[in-house]
């Protein structure tokens, strides 16, 4: 059996984690869990807890949720994703030297030590996962906005991702605000997501606790996540495949959905709801959904509950043209309760030549994505209008139009064709150019007129 | 006589841009106007669509236009055009070729007589049919080298380059007069709605 050179894959460049399979990954991921957990046990609290012996593939199964217990995770979800490992691949990583006690030092500075940094991107890197895929730049734009707009941090303010996938979107937010979230909730469905979700904010020095990160249907009435959230972040695509939810919405909304197969818009479209749902007064949420989903007819009554109950504070569509975005295009919403909904919804596009005026670099590459979440942030907790590029639209014009769209583009007809022409050339500078393109034209046209008569003469 | 047996013309296939092109702050080591495709207009290349980009590295060998030079698009629609002395060095992308002919200043060949025959509709047609790929029909460097163009006598290649050029001319005159002409019309829409409040 060939090992698996776990310090060779330490080694590798960022990001390129795809040239190993997924089981090597998780299983990579998993061993490098257990060889943090045991060079940080004092730390961690953990002393007899892991032991000094190598492991074996066989006690991985059972060390796992124990170790993840005894850290407050959901050891359930630990054992299930352990389990869900094929003994082979967890033992072709074990036989790796690169994870014996005290050769990896993940305690270290990621900005300092590049195997801290490689160790974060395995643990982060999950690009071959189809149904986990963290886009990191748009977790970026997520907590940018957020950060804008959302209540202060505070000792009593309460963080949740519901459908937290791989946590990317709570790990963005954990690092972005400096660690000043002190309670994080996080559920999935699935349990390697909540093992890794744990792990993640585990090795990024979170140590809320994780009472509250659990495997759980959170669109279900029986989620388990206690109560209302100051500040909610989720994906809703990662909402796919549940039926608990239909307990806990609205009927009105699965009349709409009676006697058809339900799809991906309905499921998000309830997800929408459910975190509405589960925001606090005051409290902010942003909730990723695809574009072109969101806005399906069916949907219509979804979205007038929500901005007649002034729960929409913004939404913006985001193309597909962010740096390394695998994504097709999002749309953002910025979701509020006694917030600025009541005036209106604020609705962005960040494409065309509003954008391209306003902030002409939004889409460079590197690391300007930080710089445009932030401006992002500001556009969004101003509410400010850019013609061509981002208006408030009261709530009584949404709820009139015609199944109430909530993207700029059904309401470009309110847009100020007036002011937008004001920033034109003046009169005189517009003659003055017109007599020298009319004085260019006649010298061309002479020039071709004697070209012409020279090649026939000829 | 096809384009690969001008014995004063070479094929030069433009570069990709990505491997010189400073993606992120701090790689920038200089820059560089680039030819894009979009440039190339009606035989003439719009000096107003040329970009500055900035460049990570130093691109070696020929990736730079000359004056003198063909630009030719390689998908359709195949647009070509002259390249004049205040055009020179700007980098050609690969999305685009360019023939460049020896001679001091003209050889055996005129190059405003190959950019205009390329502009002809029915050249582009026939590009269209020798180039590979359905969706974006593409020529690749052999395809460009089977072109054939007509062998004139280097005096009549002059007088139908001198129609081509100055048609070029007057082409970029008109786009010119047409711009301003419509921001004229939105001048005085502007005024017209600013009395109206």
């Amino acid at each position: 059996m060939a090992a698996i050179d776990l310090a060779g894959l330490m080694g590798a460049a960022p990001g390129h984690g795809g040239t190993w399979s997924l089981t090597d990954v998780f299983a990579a991921r998993l061993a490098l869990f257990l060889a943090y957990a045991r060079d940080n046990a004092p730390l961690l609290g953990l002393d007899g807890v892991l032991g000094e012996g190598p492991l074996d593939a066989a006690d991985v199964v059972a060390v796992a949720p124990r170790t993840a217990s005894a850290l407050g995770m959901d050891g359930d979800a630990f054992g299930e994703y352990a389990s869900s490992i094929a003994p082979a691949d967890m033992a072709r990583v074990l036989a790796s030297g690169g994870i014996e006690p005290g050769t990896l030092v993940l305690t270290g500075d990621p900005e300092v030590d590049s195997r801290v940094r490689r160790a974060l991107d395995l643990l982060e890197d999950i690009g071959q996962d189809e149904r986990h895929q963290t886009f990191l730049p748009e977790a970026e734009l997520v907590a940018g906005v957020l950060l804008a707009c959302g209540p202060a941090t505070g000792s009593a303010r309460r963080l949740c991702d519901p459908m937290c996938g791989h946590g990317g979107l709570l790990v963005r937010l954990h690092r972005t605000s400096g660690g000043t979230w002190p309670k994080m909730a996080a559920t999935d469905v699935d349990a390697a997501s909540v093992a890794i979700t744990s792990i993640r904010l585990l090795v990024e020095g979170y140590r809320g606790g994780f009472e509250n990160v659990r495997q759980a249907d959170s669109l279900s009435s029986d989620d388990g996540l206690n109560g209302v959230f100051d500040v909610i972040a989720c994906e809703a695509r990662h909402a796919a495949g549940r039926r608990g939810m239909r307990s806990a919405v609205d009927p009105r909304f699965l009349s709409e959905m009676t006697g058809r197969p339900w799809t991906k818009v309905d499921v998000e479209g309830l997800a929408l709801l459910r975190v509405a749902g589960l925001l606090a007064d005051g409290g902010t949420a942003v909730v990723l959904t695809t574009t072109a989903a969101t806005y399906a007819l069916a949907q219509t009554g979804l979205r007038q509950y929500l901005v007649e109950n002034g729960l929409v504070e913004a939404c913006v569509e985001v193309p597909r043209r962010l740096p390394s975005s695998r994504q097709t295009g999002l749309t953002m919403w910025v979701l509020s309760r006694g917030g600025g909904g009541d005036k209106g919804v604020l609705l962005v596009v960040l494409d065309g030549d509003g954008l391209e005026r306003e902030r002409p670099g939004f889409y460079a590459p590197g690391s300007s994505i930080k710089e445009s979440a932030r401006w992002l942030g500001g556009l969004v907790s101003s509410r400010r209008e850019v013609p061509f590029m981002s208006m408030v639209v009261p709530k009584d014009v949404i709820l009139a139009a015609p199944g109430s769209p909530l993207r700029f583009s059904g309401y470009a007809g309110n847009i100020d064709v007036a002011s937008r022409l004001a920033g034109g050339l003046a009169a005189d500078e517009i003659a003055m150019r017109r007599r020298a393109a009319l004085a260019e034209l006649a010298s061309a046209e002479d020039e071709l007129s004697r070209a012409c008569h020279e090649f026939r003469d000829n | 006589m096809r384009v690969g047996d001008m014995r004063d013309c070479r094929i030069i296939m433009g570069s990709p841009l990505r491997r010189y092109e400073a993606r992120e702050k701090g790689m920038q080591r200089g820059s560089h106007r680039i030819l894009l495709p979009t440039a190339i207009v009606d035989g003439s290349i719009d000096p107003t669509l040329v970009e500055e980009r900035p460049f990570a590295s130093e691109p070696s060998g020929d990736c730079f236009t000359m004056r003198y030079d063909v630009a030719l698009e390689l998908a359709a629609p195949f647009a070509a055009a002259f390249v004049p002395a205040s055009l020179e060095g700007l980098f050609v992308t690969s999305s685009i070729c360019v023939l460049r002919f020896s001679g001091d200043p003209i050889g055996t060949h005129d190059p405003g007589y190959v950019a205009g025959y390329l502009c002809l509709e029915s050249v582009s047609e026939l590009l269209r049919s020798a180039a590979s790929g359905l969706a974006m029909p593409t020529l690749n460097k052999a395809q460009v080298a089977a072109i054939d163009i007509p062998e004139l006598p280097l005096e009549a290649q002059r007088r139908a380059a001198a129609v081509a050029l100055a048609a070029a001319r007057a082409f970029a005159a008109r786009r010119a007069l047409d711009a301003i002409e419509r921001q004229a019309v939105s001048a005085a829409y502007a005024e017209a709605l600013g009395e109206a409040r």
